[in-house]
């Protein structure tokens, strides 16, 4: 035990070591001993560690407070910088390629000067075959142009910083730039660019993503987007821009369109506008707008569905797409169709097999039938055309529909507007019958008798529900004034409240304060009466410790009142 | 179905978000290296004015580390943080200047080199503790700065400066007692 003492003993420097240890809390458990046990027995080294600690921790709130820059000073020190530092010395660490095309761009007014007159010649002899043969599509021709470098071998797309600084292969992106087959561009948490391809359309590239600019010729435009998300907007004809993915290639038939391709290289694809074509290795699908179709790396793109489609219907697709479930899953659908889940039954005849092909040709017939009947020895050999004319067709029927939905709501909206309800004679709208489905295709069917072309309005019920909401309404009815009276009422209801709650609060801090005072005064009482018996006692020498006790108790008593010890019993020191 | 993006998780994070711009400059970009000076120029230019004591002295400091920063950008590792290193730059440059004025003070023999404080006295303990750190001598005042408002450890601290742990904390310890005493006054 003594040992173990004597290695806990540090003097004053020692400990004011380890306090500094134990403050950056880099202390040893043994070191923390030693520290307390010095600490508790000296009032110098009390002081130092309180000191030093309340200096680190003030310290330590001051990062960055100096800190206090402006804008125009920034500005002068990086204009100070920027005159200092030499631009070019890290341009000598750009890639290769970047290298190359520094090397040719300023080969090229040497180039120019040395075969200028070549090249005049040669100049001479396009024109003139030009004169001679014409050229159709000149205006094609036009717009590539503006894309491609002087020697017309390789082409640019440009491209623009929407926000935070997207790179071009490792270079920052200006504010208008301009990429070549073969670079790529990237953002971070924070970035997002934009590609225009002249005469075709944009690509928003979002943020956290990365595209590489395959290639670009006369109708077969490639980007392949490794990860990220793309937003496509494409005007040109058909099939002449392409997205590549891990998985699959997506190809534009004109419209609007987002890509997104995780981590693990599975994507979505999500159509906005038009239609999009996505093919893999052996498989294929026609996704027009409001539809989405996911691709799985190693598998291939799966089957369109529709944004609303029920999670039945779209679980059963997944495991039929990716997973090891056929017919039970096309059952599954089947039983869970609805209109909307048409463009995915189109895309399922061909991919079904001959059991249930007949089926699903039949339910989606239902729902629109083909642009051409086909016969039922016929429907396993449905091609890609048929499928993408029954895809238009359905789509077709969805917009008219959408459409037709859309007046018949504005022309309901009207009527009611216009409307004048009389309790006693209701009239019935000026409306046709088949508005009428439309709009009242919400009511409870059991309360109306509705036919889908004429109306058949129960009166009387209606006239029975009108009565029972209006005195619903008069039941309900808000008295504005009335409200305004409660509330104020409640105000001072709030007020006497705060106030009775104050006086009784004073109430109880004095009487509590009396009680204090009174219990304080009884104690000391007791002590005197107490003291004086002890006195007594001293005085009559019956026990000499009292004399000790009575001094520590004086002590003592300056600043403990009402808990001062109690003195020992007299008989048991004894 | 709500937007179709969701539903895919991206992980593409960068440890350090300055790294890209790095990259960016070390490829040429004078755009991506104004970027880093704009991240990191109030916390570099605070690291001098408190090493320096000196406002003039701190605004010549963070512009030498930028443009040392940029000559030596090739030689940056990716290995520690983008502002760790430019510190440490700082650090360095501000050594060496103070080494330069010691020598100077010395020749001139114009006494201590306890320099004057460039902030109004006032009775701000956070003032009157700048005001004390400055009195502090040199190294004891970088290792400091760097150790209890920058939050360096005495590893970091040893690389920066060029010195044995022990020394750091024995710096640490010793500008701890005087700015104690100093605020104590």
């Amino acid at each position: 035990m003594n040992n173990e003492n004597s290695e806990l003993k540090i003097n004053c420097s020692e400990s004011e070591l380890l306090i500094d240890e134990f403050l950056d809390g880099m202390i040893s458990v043994s070191d923390k001993e030693r520290m307390d046990s010095h600490i508790a027995d000296c009032p110098k080294c009390k002081d130092y560690y309180a000191k030093t600690e309340m200096l680190v921790r003030s310290l330590g709130s001051m990062q960055g407070d100096a800190a206090k820059m402006t804008v125009q000073k920034k500005d002068e020190m990086w204009n100070k910088i920027a005159s200092e530092i030499d631009i070019e010395r890290h341009k000598k660490q750009r890639t290769a390629a970047e290298k190359k095309l520094l090397d040719a761009k300023k080969k090229k007014p040497d180039f120019i000067y040395r075969y200028r007159y070549a090249l005049g010649s040669v100049a001479a002899a396009i024109l003139i075959v030009f004169i001679i043969f014409g050229v159709k599509n000149i205006g094609v021709q036009d717009s590539r142009l503006s894309q491609q470098s002087s020697f017309g071998l390789e082409t640019y797309w440009k491209v623009s910083n929407i926000k935070g600084t997207p790179l071009i292969g490792n270079a920052a992106m200006g504010s208008s730039d301009s990429i070549r087959e073969g670079q790529w561009i990237s953002t971070n948490d924070s970035s997002r660019a934009e590609m225009i391809v002249a005469g075709i359309g944009s690509v928003i590239i979002e943020p956290n993503s990365k595209v590489i600019f395959v290639k670009a010729n006369d109708g077969n435009n490639r980007i392949f987007v490794e990860y990220g998300t793309i937003a496509a907007n494409i005007n040109s004809k058909p099939k002449t821009f392409f997205v590549e993915m891990p998985s699959a290639v997506a190809s534009d038939m004109g419209g609007a369109y987002t890509l997104t391709i995780d981590s693990s290289g599975d994507g979505i694809v999500y159509v906005k506008e038009g239609k999009v074509e996505v093919q893999s290795k052996d498989r294929e699908a026609i996704v027009p707008a409001g539809n989405l179709v996911m691709t799985k790396r190693n598998i291939g793109v799966g089957t369109p569905f529709n944004e609303y489609t029920s999670p039945q219907f779209r679980n059963a697709l997944f495991k039929f797409d990716f997973g090891k479930c056929e017919d039970r899953c096309v059952n599954t659908m089947l039983d869970n169709a609805k209109i909307t889940d048409a463009v995915t039954l189109v895309n399922l005849i061909p991919k079904v097999g001959n059991e249930v092909k007949d089926e699903v040709y039949a339910r989606l017939a239902n729902f629109v039938p083909p642009p051409r009947p086909v016969a039922k020895d016929s429907i396993p050999f449905i091609n890609e055309d048929e499928i993408n004319q029954w895809v238009d067709k359905i789509q077709k029927e969805i917009d008219e529909n959408v459409k037709k939905n859309l007046e018949n709501v504005e022309k309901s909206l009207s009527n009611l507007k216009n409307m004048e309800i009389h309790f006693d004679s209701i009239p019935v709208p000026p409306v046709t019958g088949k508005n009428y489905n439309f709009k009242f295709r919400e009511f409870p069917k059991q309360n109306y008798k509705w036919n889908s072309d004429t109306a058949y309005f129960d009166k009387e019920k209606f006239e029975e529900d009108m009565n029972n909401l209006q005195e619903n309404i008069e039941e309900h009815s808000f008295d504005k004034e009335q409200f305004k009276e409660d509330m104020k009422q409640l105000q001072e209801d709030l007020n006497d409240m705060k106030l009775e709650l104050k006086e009784s609060q004073d109430y109880n801090n004095e009487e509590l304060k009396k009680e204090m005072e009174r219990a304080k005064e009884e104690i000391r009482d007791a002590m005197k009466e107490l003291n004086k018996e002890l006195r007594i006692k001293i005085n009559s020498g019956t026990d000499t410790t009292l004399t000790r006790f009575e001094y520590k108790y004086k002590k003592d008593s300056t600043d403990v009142d009402l808990e001062a010890p109690e003195p020992p019993e007299p008989d048991e020191e004894k | 179905m709500g937007s179709p993006a969701v539903s895919l998780n991206l992980l593409v994070k960068n440890p350090d978000e300055d790294y890209a711009f790095v990259e960016s400059a070390l490829a040429g970009s004078s755009e991506a290296f104004k970027e880093l000076f704009t991240r990191n120029v109030s916390r570099v230019y605070s690291l001098c004015l408190r090493i320096s004591a000196d406002k003039f002295a701190a605004e010549e400091l963070t512009q030498e580390s930028f443009i040392k920063a940029w000559e030596k950008l090739d030689t940056f590792r990716f290995e520690s943080k983008f502002s760790t290193w430019l510190h440490s730059i700082a650090v360095n440059q501000s050594l060496m200047r103070a080494r330069a004025d010691q020598r100077t003070e010395k020749f001139e023999e114009t006494g201590p080199h306890i320099k004057g404080s460039h902030i109004a006295g006032r009775y701000d303990s956070k003032i009157d503790i700048e005001n004390a750190i400055q009195k502090l001598p040199p190294q004891a005042r970088m290792v400091l700065v760097l150790h209890d408002i920058e939050g360096y450890k005495h590893n970091e601290i040893s690389e920066m400066m060029n010195i044995q742990i022990g020394t750091s904390k024995a710096h640490l310890h010793r500008a701890r007692k005087i700015l104690r005493e100093e605020l104590g006054k």
